[in-house]
């Protein structure tokens, strides 16, 4: 590569480990996701309420 | 059309839609991507200018041309949720977001490290270079965004506003090399005239375009399928994949 290899072969390696973790990274999230599933695990709360007990105790009518 | 439209709002759907397209993308995607990149890297001829070092472009350009065009993506998956406040089209968004400042990340370290050969150092505040870093950062903000909101919805609408207001960015960047004196070189491939490159040269960047492409279609699909499974963890249907 003429002194160049060093620069291209970097942006190879970065490039290859991006692309692969890119579609690695997600896929073994959702496998996990599913095997814990599986293994009777609670699935985590994705958010928080949006409406608090207290307004809904005192909401009229309650 | 609109019934397809409307099937694209339900998650077992998208899921079991999104599995049959990866069956066949990934692959595809895979297969491009090595031959687009053992042809860039073995078989083009070296530029007479800058030698073998040119041979960045075959990842430099493509990470670019698909961070800009995923910036695209997820302002209108943004758009469409604020309009019709369609879930599917937050999912998107909120997936879009790690996968261009992938890419934008990608295409700023290839492009400091084809700088320091070619300019003789890695890194200029050039309007080129400077407007990709605030697309880094939009992309960026866009994540840090949504995490940093308890209510998943406010959430949603923030980043979408967020998406929308930084597409001002994309035409500073398309334009930036035209508008202002710059160490970056103007655009290589041009659809109104003949290209700067030559097709020997040209063919194999096309490629690895049309194979980043189809990367960010997969690994949008699979964070997509991911973050649904997660949304939809109580429903029946996502009980009904770990069963089985």
């Amino acid at each position: 590569m003429d002194g160049h290899g060093v620069y291209v072969w970097s942006v190879v390696v970065v490039s290859v480990l991006v692309c692969a973790g890119l579609l690695v990274l997600p896929a073994r999230s959702a496998r996990r996701f599913i095997a814990g599933l599986s293994e009777g695990e609670a699935p985590a709360p994705q958010a928080a309420p949006s409406v608090r007990i207290e307004e809904v105790n005192n909401a009229p009518g309650s | 059309m609109w019934t397809w439209f409307h099937k694209l709002g339900s998650p077992p759907w998208m899921y079991r839609i999104s599995g049959r397209i990866l069956a066949i993308l990934l692959p595809l995607t895979i297969a491009m991507l090595v031959v687009g990149a053992v042809w860039g890297l073995l078989y083009a001829p070296m530029d007479f200018k800058q030698g073998n070092s040119f041979r960045i472009i075959y990842f430099h350009v493509p990470a670019s041309v698909v961070a800009l065009a995923g910036y695209y993506v997820m302002a209108v998956a943004g758009a469409v949720s604020l309009i019709w406040r369609m879930k599917m089209a937050e999912v998107a968004m909120k997936c879009a977001a790690p996968v261009g400042a992938a890419l934008t990340f990608l295409s700023l370290l290839s492009g400091a490290i084809w700088g320091k050969p070619t300019w003789g150092t890695y890194w200029v505040w050039d309007a080129r270079i400077t407007s990709m870093l605030i697309l880094f950062f939009l992309y960026l903000g866009v994540i840090v965004l949504y995490q940093a909101y308890e209510n998943k919805e406010a959430a949603g609408k923030a980043c979408a506003v967020l998406s929308l207001v930084g597409m001002v960015n994309i035409p500073i960047i398309y334009k930036s090399v035209d508008w202002w004196y710059s160490l970056h070189q103007p655009a290589t491939i041009r659809f109104t005239e003949e290209s700067a490159m030559h097709s020997s040269m040209l063919q194999p960047l096309l490629l690895m375009i049309l194979a980043f492409y189809c990367l960010f279609t997969c690994a949008l699909l699979l964070n997509m399928r991911s973050e649904l499974l997660r949304r939809g963890a109580s429903t029946s249907w996502v009980r009904g994949l770990a069963v089985n």
